[in-house]
């Protein structure tokens, strides 16, 4: 069989040669005979006739020869191609419709694969990424979706720990551990990560000049160093040597070792400039420091459930082995009961999209259902109107496989033009796509069509030819023999009208269902845009971050006084209306989580009171966001001077405990057993800090300077949000007077995080807009596909049956009837594809649910509004082709004949 | 010398061409004048039969083709038996005296 295959192929490549040989042996022969002839004493001349004579017809033996050697399967396909490529040249109108129509359902899909294909497919950009996890403890008794890990547990894993080659772990990559970079030309604000040394070296990337961190770096008191990435070292040097330089942090010089290669990125962190050395003092730590997070190598073989087993068993080891710190005992550590979560670090990157871009691929995937059903159409009505040309074709001898093989051959070459313009639309809709994808869209910049993309899009194009070209090839590769009829227009064939009708009654229900999904989409946001944030005109509101080092304020009790200070010059601003500033602003991702108990407040035995976020406040910052005052009165300055012991409390958390928010005044409240308790003075409105579409969350306001606050003497907020009020936020101009103000008080002072809070607020909305807007698409290319393939099909119906609708009309049915005949069998389709494509909506928008909001995957407004709004469109779609049917002139019609 | 031509029976001229490049390669020419000089004439190879047999042979890989030097210095394509092609002339020279044997024992039979 193999050795079949290559004799065949041998003798299709070296064709002419095989030719050639031919002709050479059969000369030989014909030549041996003649010799065999003079020999036998004829003259050459007769000789040479007598030769031609046996030999016979020299081209049939040729002929006769090629068939035997059997090379003709191959020469078909080849041959086939050209006639097909020749046909569909012929044809531009229709090649041009189909392939357009391909390329975008190929396109579309596509595009959305390479973005599947890299955030949930691709491995990490690391050596060995399927051992790297990432390592952290959760307070299972408090709150399971709480993940950290603490100095001891690194402490404890990486000595006792039988999985791990190595554990390093890091600090929160959030705005508050960035530096103030000085000593250039402006004094700016670097994000900034702090890592133990193993961090570095476990995700095996080795530094383009220098050294990475070494246990040398990471002890307490070694000479402070720093590792540049890529991009911040070709911003700030420009590609010239830095390895050896000293750098000005947060008023601290530090030896800059190493700068790390281009492809380098930490996690999904976009924009980092700086690694610093986390340096822990192992005999200073005490118990329950959740504020790092923990990365590790496995050993080769171990599994993520190994090696969660190995820190289950290594956590109460740690309990015992460090001080729980002041006011809180091992005891209380137990009652949270601790337990590992650890998942594969790639897993850690991603997060929660796949699933949305799982449900978008399905969208997409209808939508190119709904391409291949329209061209399917296309083909049934150029194939019904070829068939003159393949009843030709069969009395001539072609077989009915050969026939099937040319006609898919014709859909394979349009599948494959359609991907590859497909192609050009992805390109195209990739760079969209990337600019629309939300924040919380990881893995962004790692799109791209590669390899695997063109391999998805080559099996698309060759499947959905697939699809389309084996309707027409089964039923026109039977086509029989009846040539008599070929030349006269009759009305369509019953078979085909079926298969049509089925194609368009799936097109209807593809995009009924798509755009149920968009309509809930829409009805979810506008939802979102009418919940009340807590706080009003939020575009009014420009928000910048800041943070006070100690080398310009040594003190902590005047970080207050600086603050104020720039505080008092922004609301001096013309045109800004008040000003404030906070420990974060709402949406910021903010997670400063604390248990907060009330006083005379029984407890049950070995529970701990619920988490709280907590905020540390200026006096003004509520009532600059809107934040109503519910109940008692708003801090003042001279709370935070004076270190007097008052807090705020937000409603929700005052009706937590007690009726009335007036109840809660004069309550008091403490975080350790070792604090002040303190008084509850005022209630505020509820804020919904995690983004409109979670519930508020139960809040505590602090002032900004604080005594005996988490078993510290002293607490100053050294990184502060600032909110400005003012119509002139966001633009450049405010921003310019704002940084003036701030340099008037502190010329050192970097800004961070210049967003207006509108921002946090689209920005907290931006995965819905993003399935919106996708939805959308999805939607509105199906409408479009779908309408297309449903008028084509009518007119196509209603010029296919001029003549008889000509005969019935001279017989005397009135225009009006003919309309209404057309209209009704067009209707007729759509409402059956209706029907299905509510069924369909009803199961398939469950999987939706995730991503709604206040409405129901069932919501029957949606539905009350789409479907008949599908049937306007699809009336409008067969009434200009029905219309037609109705401007028959009976002569011209019978004329046609 | 003059014995009368027996038309080939189907199935024969496979059979015939086989056992000829038994005895060695040979090229086309070469082997319908061997079969006709070893069956004295009763039996004449049409070349319009024997090429498109040959090359169907060879697409099976009974025998395989090379060119070579003819008698009289002439560039000429010369087949041999392949392995496989042995072993089914064996088969087929088994079948065919089956054959004879039964249908002369059915035309002997009174």
């Amino acid at each position: 069989m193999f050795s079949d295959l290559c004799f065949r192929f041998r003798s299709l490549f070296r064709k002419q040669r095989a030719e050639k040989e031919l002709e050479d042996e059969l000369r030989f022969h014909y030549e041996q005979q003649t010799e065999k002839y003079v020999a036998a004493g004829m003259s050459r001349q007769e000789a040479e006739r007598r030769a031609r004579l046996v030999f016979g017809g020299l081209d049939q033996i040729k002929e006769e020869c090629r068939d035997a050697r059997g090379i003709s399967l191959i020469e078909i396909v080849l041959q086939d191609t050209r006639y097909a490529l020749r046909t569909l040249l012929k044809s531009r109108g229709f090649t041009t419709v189909a392939v357009l129509t391909l390329a975008l359902g190929t396109g579309a899909t596509t595009a959305i694969f390479s973005v599947l294909h890299s955030v949930l497919f691709k491995a990490l950009p690391y050596s060995d990424p399927e051992q790297l996890v990432s390592v952290e403890i959760s307070p299972a008794a408090l709150d399971p979706s709480l993940r950290g890990m603490a100095p001891e547990d690194f402490f404890v894993f990486r000595e006792q720990g039988r999985t791990f080659q190595d554990v390093g772990i890091y600090a929160e990559t959030d705005s508050d551990h960035d530096v103030n970079v000085t000593g250039f030309a402006e004094p700016e604000r670097v994000h900034a990560l702090y890592v133990t040394h193993g961090v570095l070296s476990l995700l095996g990337i080795p530094p383009i000049s220098g050294r990475i961190f070494s246990s040398s770096d990471d002890t307490a008191g070694a000479p402070p160093t720093v590792v540049l990435t890529y991009t911040y070292w070709q911003r700030k040097f420009g590609g010239q040597p830095a390895v050896g330089k000293t750098m000005v942090m947060d008023g601290k010089a530090r030896e800059i070792i190493g700068v790390l290669p281009a492809n380098f990125s930490f996690l999904d962190d976009q924009d980092l400039g700086l690694i610093l050395p986390l340096q822990l003092d192992r005999n200073k730590t005490l118990l329950g420091n959740f504020s790092y997070f923990g990365i590790a190598r496995l050993k080769p073989g171990f599994t993520v459930t190994q090696a969660s087993a190995d820190v289950a068993r290594m956590l109460p080891i740690t309990l015992n082995a460090f001080p729980p710190p002041p006011g809180l005992s091992v005891d209380f550590f137990q009652r949270a009961h601790l337990s590992p979560s650890l998942f594969p670090l790639k897993q850690d990157v991603i997060g929660h999209v796949g699933t949305l871009l799982w449900v978008l691929m399905g969208g997409i995937g209808m939508v190119l259902l709904i391409a291949c059903a329209n061209v399917a159409n296309l083909l049934l009505v150029r194939t019904e109107g070829r068939q003159h040309e393949l009843a030709l074709r069969a009395v001539l001898g072609a077989t009915r496989r050969r026939i099937a093989v040319q006609l898919m051959l014709e859909s394979t070459v349009l599948g494959l033009l359609g991907g590859i313009v497909g192609l050009a639309f992805t390109f195209a809709a990739l760079r969209y796509l990337v600019k629309l994808a939300p924040a919380g869209l990881p893995r962004m910049k790692d799109i791209s069509v590669d390899l695997p993309v063109l391999l998805f899009t080559l099996g698309v194009a060759l499947f959905t030819s697939l699809i389309f070209g084996l309707i027409p090839a089964l039923k026109y590769a039977r086509v029989r023999a009846n040539l008599s009829d070929g030349g006269r227009t009759l009305s369509p064939s019953r078979e085909r009208h079926r298969a049509q009708n089925s194609l368009v009654v799936l097109q209807v229900a593809l995009a009924l269902v798509l755009l149920i999904c968009s309509g809930l989409m829409i009805r979810t946001f506008r939802v979102l845009t009418h919940v009340n944030p807590g706080f009003v005109d939020p575009v009014e509101l420009q928000t910048f971050r800041i943070a006070i080092p100690s080398s310009d304020v040594p003190d902590d009790t005047g970080v207050p006084r600086t603050e104020q200070q720039i505080e008092d010059k922004l609301s001096a601003i013309p045109g800004v209306s008040s000003a404030g500033f906070s420990s974060a602003v709402p949406m910021d991702g903010d997670n400063r989580l604390d248990n907060v108990f009330v006083a005379d407040h029984a407890y049950a035995e070995g529970a701990l009171p619920p988490l709280r976020h907590l905020l540390f406040i200026s006096p003004g910052y509520l009532r600059t966001l809107g934040t109503p005052l519910i109940a008692g009165r708003d801090l003042d300055w001279s709370d935070t001077y004076n270190m007097v012991p008052v807090v705020l409390v937000s409603e929700n958390f005052a009706r937590e405990y007690w009726r009335t928010p007036q109840e809660a005044l004069g309550r008091r409240i403490r975080i350790s057993g070792n604090d002040d308790w303190r008084e509850i003075v005022g209630v505020v409105g509820d804020l919904r800090d995690e983004g409109v579409d979670r519930p508020a969350r139960t809040a505590v306001y602090w002032p900004t300077l604080l005594a005996r606050f988490q078993s510290k003497p002293l607490r100053a907020s050294r990184y502060v949000s600032f909110v400005v009020r003012s119509p002139r936020a966001g633009s450049a101009d405010l921003m310019k007077q704002i940084q003036r103000a701030l340099w008037s008080v502190d010329a050192n002072l970097p800004l961070a995080r210049v967003h207006t809070l509108d921002y946090y607020l689209a920005r907290s909305m931006a995965r819905t807009s993003f399935t919106l807007a996708m939805l959308g698409a999805a939607g509105g290319m199906a409408l479009l596909l779908g309408m297309v393939g449903l008028y084509g099909v009518i007119a196509y119906s209603v010029s296919g049956r001029t003549r008889e609708i000509g005969v019935r009309m001279a017989l005397g049915a009135r225009p009006r009837k003919m309309l209404a005949l057309v209209l009704g069998r067009g209707m007729a389709i759509v409402s059956i594809g209706l029907a299905l494509g509510v069924g369909a909506a009803l199961v398939l928008t469950r999987v939706l649910s995730f991503m709604l909001f206040g409405v129901r995957p069932n919501d029957p407004l949606t539905y009350a509004l789409i479907v008949p709004l599908l049937g306007m469109v699809a009336l409008a779609a067969c009434y200009i082709p029905a219309r037609r049917a109705t401007r028959v002139e009976p002569m011209v019609a019978l004329r046609y004949e | 010398m003059t014995a009368q031509r027996i038309e080939l029976p189907q199935g024969t001229l496979d059979l015939l061409i086989l056992r000829t490049l038994a005895l060695g390669a040979l090229h086309g020419w070469a082997i319908s004048e061997r079969v006709q000089q070893v069956s004295s004439d009763a039996l004449q190879i049409q070349q319009g039969s024997l090429y498109p047999a040959l090359h169907r042979l060879e697409r099976r890989g009974s025998i395989k083709a090379r060119w070579g030097t003819s008698e009289n210095n002439r560039r000429a394509k010369y087949y041999e038996l392949t392995k496989s092609g042995r072993r089914q002339l064996e088969i087929e020279k088994d079948a065919w005296k089956r054959l004879t044997v039964a249908v002369s024992q059915v035309l002997e039979t009174t």
